[in-house]
């Protein structure tokens, strides 16, 4: 008589049932069923067989011997020997590596936490082929631009979706400015994807093809990044993680001044400039800086070399996390307190980040119903160092680059010292730096709740239905100020304009939520063929509300409430809504374990598009076949063998109300500064400069991939390898028009744009011996952008444009190409010069090269030896231009080495001409004398000299390197602890550039974390090199 | 989920529409911070008020001729995306409900803003200007073009009824409303345009300006200005905000210029102390487009600054500017009046403007000394003495004190800018002949080729340059991208 027999499979490693394993009935050919999403299965046994065999390819197979029970549930565990991790792909589903059709790569809670980074984004440099991260600076909780397979949107968003345990994250960046096309005053508070406390995840998968992504639709086109993070595992008693860390930084890189010549401007010595093109440093004392109360100030006039790196102070960070978990075959539960305390590098707590996570997770398990919930609580409370240049108040690093080389930046320090007020400083083109850093200065505080309920229901032991809703709810505020400071009249800098001092609130409110069902099926069509098929239903809607009150002209000094003020307090609000619905599908078809076809569709509805024409369609579809299980006599030479093709489409969606023209509030930009309605009681509206659209469509990405996985020698050689080539179309811009039509944009969708590239990642085991372990990992990216076509009579698109300096989209040309002024030549080929001596530019602006890399590698050797760990990680990046403003000022006011050129001697532009009135040239004999080579080096007067601010962004990173100790069993075993870890990190720990770039760290931006960030730095921060220890223990 | 679900789109922030009345100050504004603020820079450089700074370099540019395309982009679209757009927006819905008071305002605005562009930029986009989609690449009309365009706009517009006060009472920024001043003002604009062809098409010059007395025009007998600026961050003047408030971080860009400082001070002008605040050397100016004077020859501190200040209005055409341009209609006998009461009433009014904005400088507001401790110095004194009008001389040497008279008060009216056309138009004052202004016999007042300057000696700027949004952007932009800095506009032929 058949009796039926029902029961899960758990997955040991994240006691989560596993879906997809086939039970069968030892002996017995066609009994058999897989288990559902769930890891569940029900089984008619055949009277007189008693054991059942559950088989699943990367886990070691269990028979287990049924008595007289019903239920029959196992735990597997993994089985090393076998190829094919799980990964988490498109919508949580998990499936095994082998059988994916696009490249895929999950990183594990280790590789994460390694470098005591935390930023679980910054802890993925170097560690994955395709994956561009950079951090914007070194300050505490900077924000990171991920870039997936490079650039496909000239101003709509590149970044990734992020989703957390299957609820779409909310990625925003903080800034005050919010804009990032903006040089004034920025203020780089982090994006929310760096909220999570990388110590609660347990993987992050990183799915980079439309393929992988089109499950997501509309919001894919970037690639998505799926973390999934710890639960509970079945155990006896409640486990505890303690992790703690300590790590110090100092400057990585700061601008290498030249030290010969000292303050002083045109070759002389002027006590109130605020420059080094005075006469060369002779080491003899010198009275300097203004006469007070009828004394001077005397040093010696020679370089102070550190006078940059003097002003830092180590940077401190400490990590700590407990986490609690435990679970039964039913029930689990994961309970962590994450704590970050930063203190940057930049005296005082002007540049601070503080972070309290809270996570709970758990789920219980009944007979058809599973649930599981996660919530996590993270509050951040930080201050950053603005960047960018000043308006209203200056900015630290603007004014510190500025110093003459022979200044002592410390000795500024006591702001009581007469000598070094506002009044007294010794030039009234810059303000002492520690007046803004200590006057000046900015608070965040936010707080956030982000997670979701999953529940399942499993009508069959085939079909299971699941119901994912969450949410991402975040209110932020920013307080920033600046100080009111007075110049008593008669004083030294009694000419500059007093400060009226300002305080500005912004309220930023965020509320995302995700609603999703799920239909699962799983189906063994025959024994050689299983189908899997999901539908599902998913509903989205994201909120954001901005408030910015802000007031100038304070009334008590220092006192920061926008009731402090003798003026009206001037407030403005932002509201976004945006909704989607979209439906999906995929079928997975799976022959014998080595042959797989995946199709894929979803279509969307979005609001913020036409409501006459909002539905678009993604598809895709993809293949692997494991051809080492047919051809086993490959066997010899290539262990596991896998080619794959992939092509799918996704998409880009508009931003909301971009369809309708509408009108503004009136407000003038001036050169500095604007003017604003409304006006002595007089308020105004004037037409918005940009058109809207009424046909607007989503850019369309659409991709196609092949590569394989190829493993030899027992795996201990293991390749990765793809191509790809995606083109994305209908890019939503606001197109520069001639403003004579009246406006100044018309939002369409135009252009195409191309990512072609190679991703290569590879492992070599030189040596695996049961002591001695020695892994290589080694990661190489190459992606070819390029501006395929914009529209006709549209030559280029301005993305940035600083001084004279143009950061454009043009045709032919990968995205982001940088334009300034040239220089002009003769017909026989030599510069042309102006009677007043310096080279002529074009009148139009010509190409100086781009922001692309060329290439991208990343290389990382790991050494286990017994209990000890030993790895380090190099980062390298090829090519690519970069702006740098650091360079200009520094440059400007004399700092830099490469103003020594000819020993600033007066010299003959070489090869040069003038030409004459009647059109001929003549050579140029007229040279540029002392007292102009500054002018030389301007370029108000000599614009070519713009080309000196961009230099390469190639660099050499020792990134990270960790060297750990894990206690032996044996000496803990008498201990309460399971297990004791100590290590030494180190991050960041040198940096190589060319010679070119003696100025700043490649990776800094004050752009934000999207392609404009690609433009460069504008009085931007030194990153640091921290080190540090680190502490695990469980117990 | 149905179609309500997503129609959420509707932008909360701002406004599908909005009422002609609301949109009439904000294009006033913009045509105002254009020409009150980056045109008043250039314009204070190049009529030689001001000159750049030897210890900074904001306008370095602009003083030594050395523009480029990107130089006054911001401008262009200030005035076309700004001001034009707006203004043709008030007149669609002006002329929709026969409002024919707002539709003269917003006529007078919109010609007023077109002339400083073809005076500027001479070919601009104007007949298929401002058609948004329906023309992304308006063709470029000659300046004739233009300036016939604007003359037929204004004296249609005039010739519509009008009431006594417009329903836009507060919203007009300008003259509060009252219709007899916009009147007037339309009347002193079409004048204006006329003269400024008196050397290109004299002809038309004279029979325009002939037919605005035959039919018994009223001219401006007040400023047409926008005054409501305060003294707080975004409501501010717009020159101050720009050069002088705590935005920019030195206020010490715009230096005395020798030349106009030494005409003011060789006539014991009053003016010079509201023109100018003393530098730690007393009042001392630095020679044009000498911003390269070592410091230590010249400490910048020394020179006397330009006085700008943060409530003073925006004038579009002055009293005075109004008083001086009949006085030379009727020197060259195409109006009637008297010429010399019109010419002291431009010189009265110059000073009574700057009293009012600058009553805290004593030599100013209580002229009755001159800064050196001599004589009389009121503006009735002066005109008594070294400023009297020429009632004997020829018609040449009447222009020639009506124009220079007008120089220094749009100087003072920080509309240089307007100045520097009409020295483009009438070649007063006389470019010097020993070419320094430090020279040996340099006659006080008369132009100098700056120091600095790139275009080669003599060669004084006539123009702008087409932007290059419009270069990159509008291929019809080609014949005027194709002009530089030196070439003269149309109706330059002197």
């Amino acid at each position: 008589q058949d009796r039926t027999i029902s029961g899960t499979v758990i997955d040991k490693a994240t006691n989560t049932g596993l879906p997809g394993v086939s039970v069968s009935v030892k002996g017995l050919t066609g009994v058999g069923t897989a288990t559902d999403v769930n890891g569940g299965y029900t089984l008619s046994v055949p009277a007189g067989s008693n054991t059942l065999e559950f088989r699943f390819i990367g886990y070691k197979t269990i028979e287990r011997t049924i008595g007289t029970e019903s239920n029959v549930s196992v735990t597997m565990d993994t089985d090393a020997q076998q190829l094919g991790e799980v990964v988490v792909t498109a919508m949580g589903v998990e499936r095994q590596e082998r059988g994916l059709g696009y490249a895929t790569t999950s990183v594990k809670s280790e590789e994460i936490t390694k470098g005591r980074t935390s930023s679980p984004m910054n802890a993925l440099q170097g560690k994955v082929a395709g994956m561009n991260v950079s951090s914007a600076s070194g300050s505490p909780g900077a924000s990171t631009k991920v870039i997936l397979r490079g650039y496909s949107s000239i101003t709509g968003n590149n970044n990734p979706l992020y989703v957390i345990d299957g609820i779409p994250m909310n990625n925003a960046a903080t800034n005050l400015n919010e804009g990032t096309n903006t040089v004034n005053r920025t203020q780089d508070f982090g994006n929310r994807a760096n909220d999570i406390n990388p110590d609660d995840i347990e993987s992050i998968s990183i799915l980079k093809g439309a393929s992988a992504t089109a499950l997501y639709g509309s919001r894919a086109a970037s690639g998505v990044i799926i973390i999934t993070t710890k639960k509970g595992r079945v155990s006896e008693k409640i486990g505890v993680d303690f992790t703690t860390s300590a790590t110090f930084s100092r400057p990585l890189r700061l601008p290498q001044t030249q030290q010969v010549f000292g303050q002083g401007w045109n070759g002389h010595f002027a006590s109130e400039e605020n420059g080094s093109w005075g006469p060369m440093l002779d080491g003899k004392d010198r009275l300097w800086g203004n006469i007070v109360n009828n004394s001077q100030q005397i040093k010696p006039f020679s370089a102070q070399k550190d006078n940059l790196k003097d002003f830092y102070e180590t940077g401190k960070s400490y990590i700590n996390t407990i986490a609690l978990s435990g679970g039964s075959e039913k029930t689990s539960f994961y309970a962590s307190y994450g704590n970050v305390s930063e203190n940057g590098v930049v005296p005082t707590d002007a540049d601070s980040y503080k972070r309290n996570t809270l996570a709970l997770r758990g789920s219980t398990r009944g007979k058809k119903i599973t649930i599981s919930s996660n919530l996590n609580y993270v509050r951040k409370d930080a201050k950053a160092v603005t960047t960018g240049q000043g308006g209203e108040g200056q900015t630290l690093f603007q004014e510190m680059i500025q110093i003459p080389v022979d200044h002592s930046i410390v000795d500024y320090k006591d702001l009581n010292n007469p000598f070094n007020t506002l009044d007294n400083f010794y030039t009234p083109y810059a303000q002492n730096p520690y007046w803004s850093l200590t006057q000046n200065g900015n608070d965040f505080d936010e707080n956030r709740i982000f997670g979701g309920v999953d529940l399942s229901y499993n009508f069959t032991d085939w079909l299971t239905a699941t119901l994912r809703g969450g949410g991402d709810v975040a209110h932020g505020v920013i307080q920033d100020w600046i100080a009111k400071g007075t110049y008593t009249p008669g004083s030294p800098n009694s000419s500059n304009t007093d400060i009226p001092g300002r305080v500005t609130e912004r309220n930023r409110f965020s509320r995302d939520l995700d609603a999703n069902l799920i239909l699962t099926a799983n189906n063994n069509i025959n024994e050689d063929l299983r189908l899997t098929t999901l539908v599902g239903y998913n509903v989205n809607e994201r909120y954001a509300r901005n408030g910015t009150a802000f007031t100038n002209n304070l009334t008590i000094p220092n006192f920061y409430n926008l009731a402090n003020t003798s003026v009206p307090v001037e407030a403005s609000t932002a509201t976004s809504l945006r909704r989607l619905y979209g439906v999906y599908g995929q079928a997975d078809l799976n022959f014998r374990d080595y042959l797989f076809l995946t199709l894929v569709a979803r279509n969307d509805w979005s609001s913020t598009l036409p409501t006459s024409d909002n539905s678009f369609f993604y598809p895709g579809i993809n293949g692997s076949f494991v051809f080492t299980d047919v051809f086993t006599n490959l066997k010899g030479v290539m262990n596991f063998g896998k080619v794959r093709a992939a092509w799918g489409k996704t998409g880009n969606d508009a931003s909301p109300y971009l369809v309708n023209s509408v009108f503004v509030p009136g407000t003038v930009g001036l050169g500095f500064g604007n003017l604003n309605f409304p006006l002595s009681g007089v308020s105004a509206y004037e037409r918005s400069n940009q058109i809207g659209n009424l046909s607007l469509a989503p850019e369309i990405t659409r991709e196609f991939e092949f590569g394989g996985n190829f493993e030899f020698l027992d795996s201990r050689i293991k390749s990765d390898i793809s191509f790809y080539n995606r083109s994305t179309k209908g890019q939503i811009l606001p197109v520069p028009i001639a403003l004579s039509s009246g406006y100044s944009t018309l939002v369409s969708n135009l252009g195409e744009i191309s990512n072609k590239g190679i991703e290569l990642g590879l492992t070599v085991t030189p040596i695996r011996t049961d002591d001695f372990n020695w892994d290589i990992r080694y990661t190489f990216s190459n992606n070819r952008n390029k501006v395929e076509e914009l529209t006709e009579g549209l030559e280029e698109i301005t993305i940035q444009s600083i001084y004279g300096i143009n950061f454009v989209a043009t045709v032919g040309e990968p995205l982001g190409v940088f334009k300034g002024p040239g220089y002009t030549y003769s017909p026989d080929g030599k510069l042309i010069v102006s009677a007043a001596g310096y080279p002529v530019p074009t009148t139009e602006k010509e190409i100086y090269g781009n922001s692309q890399p060329d290439f991208m590698m990343g290389l990382s050797n790991e050494f286990n030896y017994k209990n000890i760990n030993f790895s380090f990680l190099f980062d390298y990046r090829k090519g690519g231009l970069m702006y740098s403003y650091t360079q200009r000022l520094t440059q400007f006011v004399g700092n830099t080495t490469n103003t020594l050129y000819n020993d600033r001697l007066p010299f003959v532009i070489p090869n040069s001409v003038v030409q004459n009135a009647d059109g001929t040239f003549s050579e140029n004999v007229n040279p540029v004398d002392v007292g102009s080579i500054v002018d030389y080096w301007n370029p108000q007067s000599n614009a070519p000299i713009e080309r000196e601010h961009l230099f390469s962004r190639t660099y050499l990173k020792l990134r990270e390197a960790t060297l750990g100790y894990t206690l032996p069993a044996d000496l803990i075993s008498k201990t309460p602890f399971a297990s004791v870890n100590i290590s030494l990190v180190g991050r960041n720990l040198f940096l190589i550039t060319p010679k070119e770039n003696n100025i700043i760290d490649p990776e800094t931006t004050t752009f934000g974390n999207d392609l404009s960030g690609e433009f460069g730095e504008f009085a931007g921060g030194p990153s640091v090199r921290s080190v540090g220890a680190s502490l695990r223990v469980s117990f | 989920c149905g179609d309500d679900f997503l129609d959420v789109n509707t932008d909360p922030n701002n406004p599908l529409t909005a009422p002609a009345e609301l949109v009439f100050p904000a294009g006033v504004a913009s045509t105002a911070s254009v020409v009150g603020g980056n045109f008043a820079i250039l314009g204070g450089i190049w009529s030689q008020v001001w000159t750049q700074n030897n210890g900074s370099n904001q306008y370095k540019t602009y003083d030594a001729y050395n523009l480029r395309p990107t130089d006054f982009q911001n401008s262009w679209g200030e005035l076309y995306a700004g001001a034009l757009n707006d203004y043709k927006y008030v007149k669609e819905e002006a002329d929709a409900k026969a409002n024919n008071n707002l539709y003269l305002m917003a006529t007078v605005m919109e010609a007023y803003t077109y002339q400083v562009l073809t005076d500027l930029y001479d070919q601009i986009p104007f007949e298929e200007a401002l058609q948004g989609l329906s023309n992304l690449t308006p063709k470029y009309n000659t300046g004739q073009e233009v300036y016939d365009g604007i003359t037929a706009r204004v004296t249609t517009a005039l010739n519509r009824p009008t009431t006594g006060t417009s329903l836009v009472g507060e919203n007009d920024i300008v003259f509060g409303g009252e219709m007899n001043s916009w009147k007037q003002f339309a009347n002193t604009l079409l004048l204006k345009i006329y003269l400024r062809q008196s050397e290109a098409r004299p002809g038309i010059a004279e029979a325009g300006v002939r037919s605005l007395y035959t039919n018994g025009a009223n001219f401006l007998n007040t400023d047409a200005k926008v005054d409501l600026f305060v003294d707080q961050t975004g409501k501010r003047n717009p020159l101050f905000e720009q050069d002088q408030s705590a935005a920019l971080n030195t206020n010490q860009n715009l230096k005395a210029s020798t030349t106009m400082f030494t005409f003011l001070d060789a006539n014991d002008d009053p003016r010079l102390e509201a023109f100018y605040i003393a530098g730690n050397a007393g009042q001392k100016a630095l020679e044009q487009g000498a911003f390269n004077t070592p410091s230590t020859l010249v400490a910048p501190l020394s020179v006397s600054r330009a006085r700008i200040s943060p409530t003073a209005p925006v004038y579009l055409i002055s009293e005075a500017e109004s008083y001086f341009l009949q006085a030379e209609a009727v020197v060259r006998g195409w109006g009637t009046g008297d010429a010399q009461q019109l010419y002291e009433a431009g010189v009265r009014a110059s000073y009574a403007q700057l009293v009012a904005e600058f009553s805290d400088v004593s030599s100013v507001a209580d002229p009755i000394l001159d800064r050196n401790g001599r004589s009389d110095s009121t503006a009735n004194a002066k005109l008594a003495g070294v400023y009297a009008f020429p009632a004997t001389g020829s018609t040449a040497d009447k222009i020639k004190a009506i124009i220079t008279q007008k120089w220094v008060a749009l100087g003072g009216s920080k509309q240089g800018i307007e100045g520097y056309l009409e020295r483009n138009r009438t070649n007063i004052p006389a470019t010097s002949a020993v070419g320094r202004s430090t020279a040996t016999g340099y006659i006080p007042g008369e132009f100098v080729y700056p120091v600095e300057g790139v275009t080669g000696n003599g060669n004084f700027a006539a123009r702008l340059l087409t932007p290059e949004t419009e270069r990159t952007r509008n291929p019809n932009a080609a014949g005027a991208a194709s002009k530089t800095i030196t070439d003269k506009v149309w109706w330059d032929v002197n």
